[in-house]
């Protein structure tokens, strides 16, 4: 099996609530996870607002500072790298975020936004780095011509083609999208999937793919961990989870997406009550509040992630 | 046929400036009758959301009402006094909307502006409106109710929030609730608890519901009767089965083959080429000629009217 391009142990984050002086506890916002992403894969974090997954991607950005924990870049534990450290690695690991409208410069005509990158990482010179960026609207799908235009010319899932086209200006071999296609309408949103898709067959890079829309994550997942108040519970291939889940997390989560369909009466599993709030997550398991199956164990006891079947691992004291 | 609770005829809305009118409902017409769910869906920017905010007369002071009627029960509400209105909306037509937090006086505790209009409305006292808003709180799944009443709106979720919303667009039993995207900022486990409610008290009630959404999902799952919308006009209508199993219109087909499943072989997206014109740039002919894959030489030289195609299916499509 080949070595993983992002490996992540043991990750934590806790966000301290409260001053210096009268310290209130801390949000656990991530609480020790395990992921790793291979080459070439489309690895997807899906979980509820407040899980911890934008989390995860922006702790393995270097975005932000990890409590603990490793986040092994390539085999090399870059979690305690200081920002200079990170800079030649910023080249092989970049970000697509949900809001085009905000991750532009307005000020900042497309050409030159994309152009700065190549600039600064590939010492190109301003005219080679222009044509540069010529070519990768064009990879995108938008004319060489939109240069010359400022972001506020372009509809949302323009805008969101010009920050896929400056993602994959470094070749890079990991890209965390971080709900790309949520604000998008549903005609744009499959012409992005579609566009990534094209990208990682063309490019083999691997996509950290961050996102609440369990729909558009089985059409663009090899592998899928869902994460519940700062843990993943599961984690498997898209066919073991979307075919065969085993966390009743996942179970009453992938039941709850309405399908645009009239035929086909199903299943919904109810949960009762919302997600509790992470800086007081519950003992023992931290679903039991919300399970229908909670018995007396899942109070007090928290249940061992573990392998059910070879890829497929869940953290539930019943599979 | 009974009688419609609303119909909405011909009604064109603009924003207006001195300079120049932009027309962003174009000639809507549609009826809701007693205990229907009408779903309105559409793209950004393709007028839906300004047609509920035209019948509920909520329109933003550089939008008006250029053409049309808006009738509830028969009475006109385009052009009808404010002190009218404000005495219709809330008591027969309630509308709750995406982003409850904007919708809820963050000053205000959640009892006083849920009382507030029972009294007006109902004109009950203030011990009595206590009493009903602390059913309905119930209703919408408070187990506790007096607590929540005391408490302000910051204090609790999305999910509450729109609970909240609920409770308060029903409690003084409309016979119409205009629901503006009313599950999309909320999480899907949430979304599942609140769409169970309003099916829940549209079961209870004869209550006719104008259902505002983009997701096709949400549709299928609430919906007896669908509009669909693109570009200020409606393209196609029909009961919700005939939708989702014939549907007629390529726009409609597009929106349906760009949407990701949860069932079923795994095939790639097909999206619908290009972006919706913005208002005023229409093209002369078709308005969805440029993105449709069909499009002939007559769907750019001539706009299609809207026509009933096979009985109760009205399509805007040369071809259809």
């Amino acid at each position: 099996m080949t070595a993983p391009l992002l490996e992540i142990k043991g990750l934590k984050k806790h966000f301290p609530i409260g001053g210096r002086f009268n310290k209130k506890g801390a949000v656990k916002a991530v609480d020790g996870v395990d992921l790793a992403v291979y080459p070439g894969e489309t690895l997807s974090i899906v979980g509820e607002s407040g899980c911890g997954k934008s989390t995860v991607g922006r702790l393995a950005l270097r975005l932000m500072d990890s409590t603990e924990g490793e986040i092994l870049f390539e085999g090399t534990n870059i979690a305690g790298y200081s920002q200079r450290q990170m800079k030649p690695i910023r080249k092989d690991m970049q970000c697509v975020f949900q809001d085009p409208y905000a991750s532009l410069n307005p000020r900042m005509t497309v050409g030159k936004a994309l152009a700065e990158p190549l600039i600064v990482q590939q010492k190109m010179g301003a005219a080679q780095a222009m044509k540069r960026a010529e070519e990768l609207l064009e990879v995108v799908g938008l004319r060489a011509s939109a240069t010359a235009l400022y972001p506020h010319e372009f509809s949302g899932g323009q805008r969101q083609r010009i920050a896929i086209a400056r993602a994959i200006s470094l070749d890079p071999k990991l890209i965390v999208a971080d709900e790309p296609v949520s604000a998008l309408d549903v005609s744009i949103q499959a012409q992005i999937v579609n566009l990534l898709g094209d990208l990682q067959q063309k490019t083999n890079v691997s996509y950290l793919f961050i996102s609440h829309n369990l729909s558009v994550v089985r059409h663009i997942s090899d592998r899928v961990a869902v994460m519940y108040l700062g843990r993943v519970v599961e984690t498997g291939t898209k066919d073991q989870l979307f075919n065969n889940p085993l966390h009743p997390y996942t179970q009453a989560l992938l039941s709850s997406v309405p399908e645009p369909d009239v035929d086909g009466k199903r299943e919904r599993i109810m949960l009762r009550g919302e997600v509790p709030n992470a800086a007081n997550p519950p003992s023992g398991c931290p679903f039991h509040p919300r399970c229908p199956h909670a018995v007396d164990r899942c109070r007090t006891e928290r249940p061992a992630f573990r392998e059910v079947e070879p890829g497929h691992s869940a953290s539930c004291h019943f599979i | 046929m009974p009688e419609a609770i609303l119909e909405v005829k011909s009604l064109r809305t603009v924003f207006k400036d001195k300079h120049k009118e932009l027309t962003v409902v174009d000639g809507i017409d549609f009826e809701i009758g007693p205990n229907e769910v009408v779903a309105l869906v559409g793209e950004s920017g393709c007028g839906k959301s300004m047609t509920s905010l035209s019948i509920m007369q909520l329109l933003p002071r550089s939008a008006e009402i250029a053409e049309g009627e808006v009738r509830y029960r028969g009475r006109n509400l385009v052009g009808m006094k404010n002190k009218e209105m404000a005495k219709l909306r809330g008591r027969h037509i309630s509308m709750i909307f995406q982003e409850p937090m904007t919708s809820l006086n963050p000053v205000l505790t959640i009892g006083m502006q849920l009382t507030e209009s029972i009294i007006r409305h109902l004109g009950v006292s203030k011990v009595e409106a206590d009493t009903r808003a602390d059913e309905w709180l119930k209703r919408v799944g408070f187990p506790e109710p007096a607590r929540i009443r005391r408490e302000f709106p910051h204090r609790l979720s999305g999910g509450m929030r729109q609970r909240v919303m609920l409770a308060m667009a029903m409690s003084c039993r409309p016979d119409l609730l205009i629901a503006d995207e009313p599950t999309t900022a909320l999480d899907v486990t949430i979304q599942a608890q609140v769409l169970d409610l309003i099916r829940e008290l549209l079961k209870e009630s004869d209550m006719s519901v104008l259902f505002i959404t983009h997701d096709l999902g949400v549709v299928a799952e609430m919906a007896t009767r669908v509009i669909v919308m693109y570009a200020g006009q409606i393209v196609e209508t029909t009961d919700v089965r005939s939708l989702f199993q014939k549907p007629m219109h390529p726009y409609t087909k597009g929106l349906l083959n760009s949407t990701p499943r949860m069932k079923g072989d795994i095939e790639k997206l097909i999206p619908i080429a290009g972006s919706v014109p913005p208002a005023g740039m229409y093209p002369p002919g078709c308005r969805f000629a440029d993105r449709c894959p069909l499009a002939e030489a007559v769907c750019r030289a001539e706009a299609p009217q809207l026509r009933e195609v096979v009985p109760g299916h009205r399509v805007r499509c040369h071809l259809a």
